[in-house]
């Protein structure tokens, strides 16, 4: 394994005018290619988590690497280049602009991104074969958004963060609104382009049935440290 | 950069209807601030135009802008007439080069009827110097064709004492009535607006025509000529004679009819129809270099008090007068404009918390802060550039369309060309606060996108 695709030490962060921290995590590594489960009951920081990976928020202290950049030594318009350029996200739902047709979002990645525009050959091809892979057919594909049903809106927005070969893929629950049959469906086809294109995944959710299709899994409660360590209520 | 235009663009076309709306409302007070400056600068432009080539303007005493006003502008009345012999001396001063009498005080249905002379239709000019043109008929000529007189006849008609032997002083001893006595002659607009051909009768009223009964009916006029249109007041005045004004209130005192005394169309033959008074009259000089020094000589006039005022001196006072009702219109339709600007930031704004998602998603795939801060600095550029598009064009195409419906009806001349410099600047001033402004929601959307991390709290 080379060096990490992600990596925090001792990180914290604290919202604005909160008066302890939401996040304490000592340590936290994902390598390149890997496939990582992170389990946490809604309200335990995921999605401030993911928001620090990102660079939109920055830690109040710790050190956090993306491909081997500090991301707090980064600037704003650094750490933005780094997530357009080697990072993809999918979230719970509210994926896409409701206004664009599903190639078209899926082609948003890489007009925010030439790496991933490169790296995807000729992105409108690539763009329909994800698409197609993802089950959606021709006349699907140049629909608008907001005319897609939940379950292919999340589809389109998997094809998004997979073109154009990121290092590292985010999904924040996005198979919550999905039903069992569907969320199958889409973990496996998930998997299977991360890992052909050889993306690190880092799957968070709250649902512990879907941790046995990840060799590695983490429990985010089980991470933090001090004041930022919640219990959790009894099931 | 192309796509993030597209973006907006598509982004924008999501939004359509409450953006038209805000268009619209840029639009409404883009029209409203051009057209009263419009407004403003015709208005000027045909005050400014409507007299030109007459050196003094001289009545009795009273406010130089009241003199120009009832004069030249038909607003207004004269607090005072002045005498006959005295526009006869005025005629005799050697400077002067012509006078042309007029008398004021009948209307016929709410347009002014002007006595003058022969010499109103080959004096008068408006404009660049340009004189009044007959688009049909004739002009009364009451200008008795004796190389002797001067360019104001001593007795402008020839009619002159009762008939019969023994007349006391009857220059030609002429007993006739000129032809086109009772002859009218109109302004553009009045014919147009009044439906008026030639040979049409007129009945003139009374001073304003406010009391029914106060007409001229026993002596009704007839349409002699029609001028061509001026964008002058002189489109919306009938013009008759001196001697017809002197007939038509022969039997009147004091602004009602005497009873008993009326003067039928048969008698008028043996009455002088020497006006007593006039109203103003015109004075045109030989020198313009005399202009100060001939002022001051009416202004000193010895048989009555005159005055004697320098028609572009009297608009100046008039535009100081003006500027503050012109400046409150400005500063009102500037307030409009600052609130329909305040109610594209709302708007804005307010769909800003709903765009929150869109945000999101925008940051996620790697847009900076800056770039969202672009996208509604583009928006509010093109929405504020489409509404003051759409308002200077509704504008023009107004002034256009209603420009002949005005001139009728009010007899101001709009015109509906391209914006002058000043217009240009006011498009862009409305056109660079709109967009300061719309960098205002953008600003909020800095904040947002930079606070509310991957995930908006909505």
């Amino acid at each position: 394994m080379g060096a990490p695709v992600l990596e925090a030490r001792d990180l914290r962060f604290r919202w604005p005018r909160a008066t302890r921290d939401c996040l304490d995590i000592a340590a936290l590594r994902v390598d390149p290619g890997e496939a990582v489960f992170l389990r946490g009951p809604s309200g335990s920081g995921k999605s401030t988590l993911l928001s620090l990976v990102a660079g939109v928020l920055t830690p109040r202290a710790g050190r956090l690497t993306l491909l081997g950049h500090e991301l707090a030594a980064c600037s704003g318009r650094q750490r933005d280049r780094l997530r357009a350029d080697h990072v993809g996200f999918i979230f719970q739902q509210f994926n896409l602009l409701p206004y664009r047709s599903a190639l078209d979002n899926v082609l948003l990645s890489c007009e925010f991104s030439r790496r991933r525009a490169t790296l995807a050959g000729r992105p409108r091809e690539r763009a329909h074969e994800l698409l197609r892979r993802m089950g959606l057919g021709t006349e699907l594909i140049s629909r608008r958004a907001s005319e897609l049903s939940v379950g292919q809106q999340q589809r389109v927005a998997a094809a998004r963060a997979l073109i154009g070969h990121p290092d590292l893929v985010i999904a924040d629950e996005p198979t919550s609104a999905l039903d069992d049959a569907h969320r199958d469906a889409f973990m496996a086809i998930l998997r299977e382009v991360c890992a052909e294109s050889g993306s690190a995944l880092l799957f968070v959710s709250h649902d512990t049935r879907l941790a046995a299709r990840f060799p590695r899994c983490l429990d985010l409660p089980a991470l933090q440290r001090g004041s930022a360590r919640v219990e959790e209520p009894l099931a | 950069m192309k796509a993030l235009l597209r973006l907006a663009a598509q982004s924008a076309w999501n939004r359509r209807f409450v953006l038209s709306l805000v268009v619209l409302s840029i639009a409404l007070s883009t029209l409203l601030l051009l057209g009263i400056a419009r407004l403003r600068d015709d208005v000027r432009k045909n005050f400014a135009q409507s007299v030109s080539g007459t050196d003094l303007i001289v009545g009795a005493r009273t406010g130089s802008v009241q003199l120009l006003l009832y004069s030249v502008f038909r607003i207004g009345g004269a607090t005072n007439n002045i005498q006959w012999s005295s526009v006869q001396s005025l005629a005799r001063l050697p400077a002067v080069d012509w006078v042309v009498p007029i008398s004021l005080g009948d209307s016929h249905r709410g347009f002014p009827v002007v006595a003058t002379t022969g010499d109103y239709f080959r004096r008068f000019r408006y404009g660049e110097a340009q004189p009044l043109a007959l688009a049909e008929g004739r002009a009364f000529d009451d200008t008795p064709a004796t190389p002797a007189t001067p360019a104001i006849p001593v007795s402008p008609v020839a009619v002159a004492t009762p008939a019969g032997p023994g007349a006391p002083s009857s220059p030609e001893g002429s007993r006739r009535l000129p032809p086109d006595l009772f002859g009218v002659v109109l302004g553009a607009d009045v014919a147009a607006s009044l439906g008026y051909q030639l040979g049409d009768q007129v009945v003139l009223s009374h001073g304003d025509g406010a009391l029914a009964a106060n007409d001229h009916a026993d002596k009704p006029f007839h349409v002699i000529g029609v001028l061509r249109r001026t964008g002058t007041p002189v489109d919306r005045s009938l013009h008759i004679s001196l001697a017809a004004m002197e007939a038509i209130h022969l039997d009147w005192v004091a602004g009602a009819p005497i009873p008993g005394q009326a003067v039928s169309l048969d008698a008028l033959a043996g009455q002088d129809l020497t006006p007593r008074q006039v109203t103003a009259a015109l004075v045109g000089l030989k020198r313009r270099t005399a202009v100060f020094s001939t002022q001051r000589r009416i202004n000193d006039f010895a048989g009555e008090p005159l005055m004697a005022i320098l028609p572009g001196v009297a608009l100046d006072e008039l535009w100081d007068v003006v500027a503050l009702g012109e400046r409150s219109l400005t500063l009102m339709s500037a307030m409009v404009a600052a609130v329909s600007l305040c109610g594209l930031v709302a708007v804005i704004l307010a769909g800003l918390n709903e765009r929150r998602r869109e945000l999101a998603i925008l940051r996620a795939v790697g847009a900076n802060p800056a770039r969202l801060f672009g996208l509604l600095a583009v928006e509010g550029m093109l929405v504020t550039v489409c509404g003051v598009a759409l308002g200077a064009a509704a504008c023009l195409l107004l002034i256009a369309g209603l420009g002949p419906w005005v001139q009728l009806r009010f007899g101001i001349g709009l015109s509906a060309g391209l914006p002058s410099l000043a217009e240009w600047r006011l498009l862009g001033l409305v056109t660079a606060l709109g967009w300061v402004a719309s960098l205002l929601p953008g600003l909020r959307a800095y904040a947002l996108s930079l606070g509310d991390g991957l995930s908006p709290k909505v």
